[in-house]
């Protein structure tokens, strides 16, 4: 049995070792979210260790606060930071086109997508409806914004927008099949 | 706060990622990630859902193209075609630069040629013994052309390392850097 005296140590270990196993159960997760908010994935290591430090330096979760959700938010506000900071810089404002860009290509060492799992919504795309497809298509592979398919499509954005979300809707229930 | 349907969440995680709201949604957005684990997860499965969708969308277009197909066919062939030119130019060269000498030395030991180029050494070291003890003996010159002569005359005093060689046959074959000088 370990006698936990606060006095033999001064820094409280549970915060690293708290931190390390979230980051061991849900590095992939952790790493498509900062991804997410600062959309480039070479910024997404600068932020990981930034929260690595600062959660070193907070020490541990609150009692509320479950142990990812400590270190998620944690590199939430990391990614914030570095997010505003290159705002003001206006350096880093694009889309998920440019993220994807420098991904390393499907099969590899790919930390934010598995191969399995682009075959799966491959065989998903193939399946919607035209329309969506072409939504889909547009605004993933053409890069444009939801503004400009409409225009050039001549419906109303919110058509595009509905087009975009059912499909999605169901890429994602694919998503989530594999997963599971 | 969070009221929202987790699909809701999904698509406004989506949206976020692409940068496709407007201020005040943003705002929310930015709050809800210092505040809301629930949202910081979608954020998460949008990338992974957006990022493979990409991909899925990409890939069949450049798979089907019969055109890029074929020119990258061709293309992949000529490459290994040439790279092989260059692996097997590389291995003789490297064969004839590295195995050379040594090949060389080989054959020198075992050919007709290295056996008479042993003989003559020999004969030569004789010559040298016997001229050292009666002078140049008519004989072993008598059917030698001029240039041989020429020749000869220009090797009429020997070269300590030849002498060197040809009593110490064995270590002939690695001569020393003062021997080279010599020669």
């Amino acid at each position: 049995m370990h006698n936990q005296d606060e006095n033999e140590s001064p820094v409280d270990p549970s915060g690293s070792e708290v931190m390390a196993g979230v980051y061991v159960r849900h590095s992939n997760e952790l790493r498509r979210m900062i991804v997410g908010i600062v959309r480039d994935p070479g910024l997404a290591d600068d932020v990981l260790q930034s929260a690595f430090a600062r959660a070193i330096e907070y020490g541990g979760p609150d009692r509320e606060e479950s142990a990812k959700a400590w270190f998620f938010r944690i590199a939430a506000n990391e990614a914030l930071v570095l997010l505003r900071r290159q705002r003001t810089a206006d350096k880093v404002h694009g889309e998920l086109a440019r993220v994807t860009k420098q991904s390393p290509k499907p099969g590899a060492d790919d930390p934010l997508v598995r191969a399995e799992a682009v075959q799966a919504i491959r065989e998903a795309l193939d399946e919607l409806p035209a329309v969506q497809r072409q939504v889909v298509r547009a605004r993933m592979v053409e890069e444009k914004r939801f503004a400009e398919i409409a225009k050039d499509l001549g419906v109303p954005i919110g058509t595009v927008l509905t087009r975009m979300r059912r499909a999605l809707d169901r890429l994602r229930t694919t998503l989530r099949d594999l997963n599971s | 706060m969070t009221n929202q349907k987790p699909l809701d969440l999904d698509w406004l995680a989506i949206r976020f990622v692409l940068d496709e709201l407007e201020t005040k949604e943003l705002e929310e957005c930015e709050r809800l990630l210092g505040a809301d684990q629930p949202f910081r997860e979608a954020v998460a499965r949008a990338v992974e859902l957006l990022d493979a969708t990409r991909r899925a969308a990409v890939a069949p277009t450049t798979l089907v193209a019969p055109s890029r197909g074929w020119a990258s066919l061709i293309a992949g062939v000529s490459l290994g075609v040439a790279a092989s030119f260059l692996i097997a130019a590389a291995m003789s060269l490297s064969g004839w630069i590295q195995l050379g000498p040594r090949l060389e030395n080989q054959l020198s030991e075992v050919s007709p040629e290295g056996i008479e180029d042993a003989s003559i050494v020999a004969l030569w070291s004789e010559r040298v013994r016997m001229e050292d003890a009666n002078g140049p003996s008519d004989d072993v010159l008598a059917d030698v052309t001029d240039e041989e002569s020429n020749a000869l005359e220009l090797a009429d005093s020997p070269s300590p390392w030849l002498v060197e060689i040809a009593k110490l046959p064995d270590e002939a074959d690695e001569p020393t850097p003062q021997e080279d000088s010599d020669g």
